[in-house]
């Protein structure tokens, strides 16, 4: 039978809270879907980006070659994300994500806050790539996760492209 | 000096946190930090409607990471006519809704079968104005009432903005909510 109170509204509704907060951090699974989507963006500085790409693949060719031929010789900074093992893997991982980040650090023409910007995303893409791989170690037959890494890769390099591209085009401005 | 970069791309640089539109526009414009400036900002409100209309932490916490992406994707459409919470909020309900979507339309009709199941369930121990106990009644009810009521009595929507967003009848909106608050009140009082 129905009740007329049920028309109306539970008092106790006010007092729920506005905000639960979820029980995990959900952010790392979200960067990595949208660094996925993210190569098919063009956002304003991105144009031009196709030309320089090349030799940001070259650039990465070079890194995987200098981290096979002499995996000790190279230094990772503190701080990086690397955990660095000795897993051959983990540590060209490692050692990939200190040559990229000083390939921004060492522009010298970038303003600090452009710098800030890019080094930024660059961790976020690294943090998303450590925690695929991760991922990919205990599954790594899992054709998702591959395709995630192949992205972040990609997007990697567009972003390193970018920084090229705007640190040749700031050293021609001087020198004009 | 300027750089070439920064003077390419000068939306990009670093937002003051507080200036909303500003982060959003940088987010529009491809920076995922901004992105996530916006995401630690706005998780919460996301997740609580998620979890709500769901009734399920697995199902509300795919849907909070759906949402957001959806909102990076559409970001271009974001024009900044309301805040970013409030749209990323339409987009997570309507993420919901969508997953739930065979469920409405089987709740074309009330039936009073889940109901049934409902009264067999424990009442909690703690006492009933603790909003824990609500959150976990909400969740037990079954789904088309709990959508109705998270939508009409927690976020103040119509029955006319429900019945658009879930295709249900006006009518059949009003009968869900007065389902729903009846089933609470008898399992808030037991």
């Amino acid at each position: 039978m129905n009740n007329v109170n049920d028309d109306k509204p539970i008092k106790a509704v006010e007092r729920l809270p506005r905000e639960i907060a979820p029980g995990r951090d959900l952010w790392p699974g979200i960067a990595a879907r949208i660094g996925r989507k993210q190569r098919n963006r063009h956002p304003l500085w991105a144009y031009g980006l196709a030309a320089s790409l090349f030799v940001a693949v070259g650039a990465g060719g070079l890194w995987f070659g200098l981290a096979r031929q002499a995996p000790e010789a190279a230094t990772v900074p503190a701080g990086q994300l690397a955990a660095a093992t000795p897993d051959p893997q983990s540590q060209y991982f490692a050692q990939r994500a200190a040559l990229a980040e000083n390939t921004v650090q060492s522009a010298p023409n970038l303003a600090p806050a452009t710098r800030e910007v890019i080094m930024k995303n660059l961790r976020i893409i690294e943090g998303s790539m450590q925690q695929i791989q991760e991922a990919l170690e205990k599954d790594p037959n899992n054709p998702r996760l591959r395709s995630l890494l192949y992205d972040l890769y990609q997007n990697e390099a567009q972003l390193l492209a970018a920084t090229q591209q705007a640190q040749a085009q700031t050293t021609t401005r001087n020198e004009l | 000096m300027e750089s070439a970069l920064a003077m390419q791309m000068p939306t990009r640089m670093t937002p003051d946190p507080a200036d909303e539109s500003a982060v959003a526009a940088s987010a529009r414009d491809g920076d995922m930090a901004a992105f996530e400036q916006l995401y630690r900002r706005y998780v919460g409100r996301v997740h609580a409607v998620c979890l709500r209309l769901a009734g399920n932490a697995t199902l509300a916490e795919e849907c909070t990471q759906d949402a957001f992406v959806r909102a990076w994707e559409s970001l271009g459409s974001f024009r900044g006519d309301s805040s970013f919470g409030t749209w990323v909020h339409r987009i997570a309900v309507n993420t919901v809704l969508e997953r739930h979507r065979t469920q409405l339309r089987q709740a074309a009709w009330v039936t009073h079968k889940d109901d049934e199941i409902l009264e067999s369930v424990p009442a909690a121990d703690v006492g009933p104005e603790h909003a824990m106990d609500l959150e976990a009644s909400i969740a037990e009810l079954p789904p088309a009432a709990r959508m109705v009521f998270v939508l009409f009595d927690v976020e103040g929507h119509s029955h006319e903005e429900i019945a658009e967003m879930t295709g249900l009848a006006v009518g059949t909106s009003k009968a869900h909510l007065h389902r729903a608050r009846r089933l609470l009140r008898e399992r808030l009082e037991a």
